[in-house]
């Protein structure tokens, strides 16, 4: 880990690997979990996945307080190491920030892809687009959010503090910028327009927090985009089937 | 016939010179002026002439709230309904109503309804309101969201109480993870809404297509009629004919022992007016975005000095006699023209504005105890001749969208 100066925001990332760049923004949770993924990543793309601020080591600046701001964060962070064609990568919350990012500017991105994302309400006022992670029981959650939650989840009792310190760290930020309006923010449909690039929205079938048939809608709102769903996979595919995600995104960055 | 008590609960003893140096006795007129002695006094005092109204017969009690003014001392309406809940045994309270825009949790209100509603024992009729132009300014809520946030808040409460929880809504104003109040309307399916409004089509529209009694606020005979027509239009239009238990009426009304006396009082309905101190500034009436564009545009011209009032037209206290928007007088006056009243726009709810500006509580008690002992009786007569029947004795559904459910409440709690 090391870390980048953005306008005196002190950012904790990981680069790895040589090849065109890639960026990958984490969700809300489970972060260390994705090193099995990434590792594949590195061996066909120098690979650049940052820490959003409040989570891990990330220092939380003053007034930052909505998924925009961590939009306009992450483009300054293109800009400090000055990338271009990227492939942009996001997960979960990941995703939200990605498609906000792009809204806003696609300038330095070629591609996104999006896996497990939220952000955007397709359904009625009384519809419950993502299953709610912070009401329903911690079993449910974890059962919704992993095909297969005794592979996937850490020996929670084996953590370093330092460890524990940030996962309890992504839980609380993850609570500020998702809280309400729950996990999507209601401007960001009608920008989707904008986002031009070639998209690909990579779901696990067995998504219980945003469904395939979520995955469905996102991928018709965006101007170009392709649905790919993986079997035996839930929220994180890349958790779950990080050599099937890999290969996918190598794909897709090629093509 | 309903007939209700209304005061719009004056804050009169504010120097009055403060007022007139101000310019403006809301919104900016700085509270320094309030003294909670006097205020003590006077909310002490409206209570119990409340509570005597309940006494000399009224049905009801009409309350409402308005912020950062003078003119009334209720900021929260349901502070009183829940006071009248527990120290009154009969009458409705009808609030006219929550200020639905201004609240950033519909659900704590429909909490606190149904809070009342069940210490009542079902006494409660929920009127809803967009607030006043200058409310949008007291509490900052945008103007241009205030139909919106009407009508969202509107569907959320009702939604709350009668269909169980828990549910979730995620809309355009509210979001709410978890909908599941533990307290529920004593009334089913839930307590009766009533919508009181002076000019807005779009109000009296929306509330003939929902089923909702219409109460127009002290309105000329004739935009009564006008608004009526309208009701029944929108009414037409999705297959129903309204009758008088749609229909409701807010007049200033004054009762004393003589003319003389009556008339004299009677011109401290002009306090409101603005008569004496000045009231507010046009625009804070009419902040941008609370009227539709049409409707805007007569305040852009009022404000040019192009034209008259467009919501009150500014009349002197003779003319409001002549044209019975004030009413005042003896007993067998006061009913003769309240008859007219009733026979020309035909309403099965009628509220009396008894008590404003410097009234003393003596005159205001006296009007109280003369309508109720002698004015009702007399205009329940002419409602039997009439035919002019309220909600309750038509048994009419609480909505059009619970058209084919019974109201009912009261007894289940006795």
């Amino acid at each position: 880990m090391e870390f980048v100066d953005i306008n005196g925001r002190q950012v904790e990332i990981h680069i790895a690997g040589n090849g065109p760049p890639l960026v990958f923004l984490h969700g809300e949770d489970f972060f260390a979990q994705n090193a099995p993924f990434l590792d594949l990543l590195a061996k066909s793309f120098r690979i650049y996945a940052p820490r959003h601020p409040g989570f891990g080591q990330t220092p939380l600046p003053d007034g930052f307080r909505t998924v925009s701001d961590l939009g306009y964060h992450t483009l300054d962070l293109l800009e400090r190491l000055d990338l271009s064609g990227v492939t942009l990568l996001g997960s979960a919350m990941g995703g939200w920030i990605a498609l906000d990012l792009c809204a806003k500017s696609s300038q330095r991105v070629s591609r996104l892809a999006l896996l497990g994302s939220c952000g955007v309400k397709f359904g009625g006022r009384e519809d419950r687009d993502f299953a709610d992670i912070w009401a329903l029981p911690v079993q449910e959650v974890l059962s919704r959010t992993f095909f297969n939650p005794d592979k996937a989840l850490p020996d929670y009792t084996a953590l370093t503090d330092e460890q524990a310190l940030e996962i309890a760290r992504d839980r609380q930020s993850a609570g500020l910028f998702l809280w309400k309006p729950y996990m999507h923010d209601p401007a960001l449909r009608k920008w989707l327009a904008r986002i031009r690039i070639p998209s690909l929205v990579l779901w696990g079938e067995n998504d219980g927090i945003a469904t395939p048939d979520y995955a469905r809608n996102l991928a018709a709102a965006l101007p170009d985009a392709t649905l790919r769903l993986l079997p035996n996979a839930g929220h994180y595919p890349q958790i779950e089937q990080p050599g099937m995600a890999a290969d996918a995104i190598t794909q897709f960055a090629r093509a | 016939m309903h007939l209700m008590y209304f005061t719009e609960q004056p804050m009169k003893d504010y120097p009055q010179e403060a007022g007139l140096e101000t310019g403006y006795t809301s919104l900016i007129m700085s509270n320094k002026h309030f003294n909670p002695v006097d205020g003590s006094r006077l909310y002490n005092e409206f209570l119990e002439n409340y509570i005597y109204a309940e006494e000399m017969g009224v049905d009801g009690i009409m309350l409402n709230e308005h912020h950062y003014a003078p003119f009334c001392m209720q900021a929260k309406a349901n502070v009183f309904a829940s006071i009248l809940a527990a120290v009154t045994k009969r009458v409705k309270i009808v609030i006219l109503g929550n200020p639905l825009p201004l609240t950033d949790n519909p659900v704590r209100l429909a909490e606190e309804l149904a809070m009342i509603d069940m210490v009542s024992k079902g006494r409660l009729v929920s009127g809803f309101v967009r607030g006043g132009g200058q409310e949008q300014l007291a509490t900052n809520t945008n103007p241009a969201y205030n139909r919106e946030r009407f009508q969202e808040a509107h569907d959320l409460i009702v939604k709350a109480w009668t269909v169980p929880g828990p549910f979730r809504w995620e809309g355009k104003h509210y979001h709410q993870r978890v909908v599941n109040p533990w307290a529920l309307p004593l009334q089913q399916p839930h307590p009766r809404i009533w919508i009181p409004g002076v000019i807005s089509a779009e109000t009296i529209t929306w509330a003939a297509r929902n089923g909702y009694p219409y109460i127009c606020l002290n309105t000329s005979i004739e935009d009564t009629k006008k608004a009526w027509a309208r009701y029944d239009e929108a009414a037409a239009g999705v297959g129903y004919t309204p009758g008088s238990e749609h229909r409701g009426y807010l007049i200033r009304c004054h009762v004393g022992e003589t003319e003389e006396k009556a008339l004299e009082t009677a011109r401290q309905f002009l306090w409101m007016d603005g008569e004496f101190t000045g009231r507010l500034k046009p625009v804070w009436a009419s902040p941008s975005g609370y009227f539709s564009p049409s409707l805007r545009q007569n305040f852009v011209e009022f404000v040019a000095g192009q034209s008259a009032s467009p919501t009150r037209p500014r009349k002197t206290f003779e003319q409001q006699i002549e044209d019975m928007q004030i009413i005042a007088g003896t007993p067998a006056q006061v009913t003769e023209r309240l008859r007219i009243i009733m026979r020309e726009t035909r309403p099965g709810i009628m509220a009396f504005w008894g008590n404003e500006g410097r009234m003393s509580q003596e005159d205001a008690r006296t009007s109280i105890r003369l309508l109720g002992q002698e004015v009702m009786p007399a205009l329940r007569e002419t409602a039997k001749e009439l035919d002019l029947k309220d909600p309750f004795e038509a048994n009419m559904p609480v909505s059009r969208a619970f058209a084919g459910s019974q109201h009912a409440g009261k007894a289940a709690a006795e």
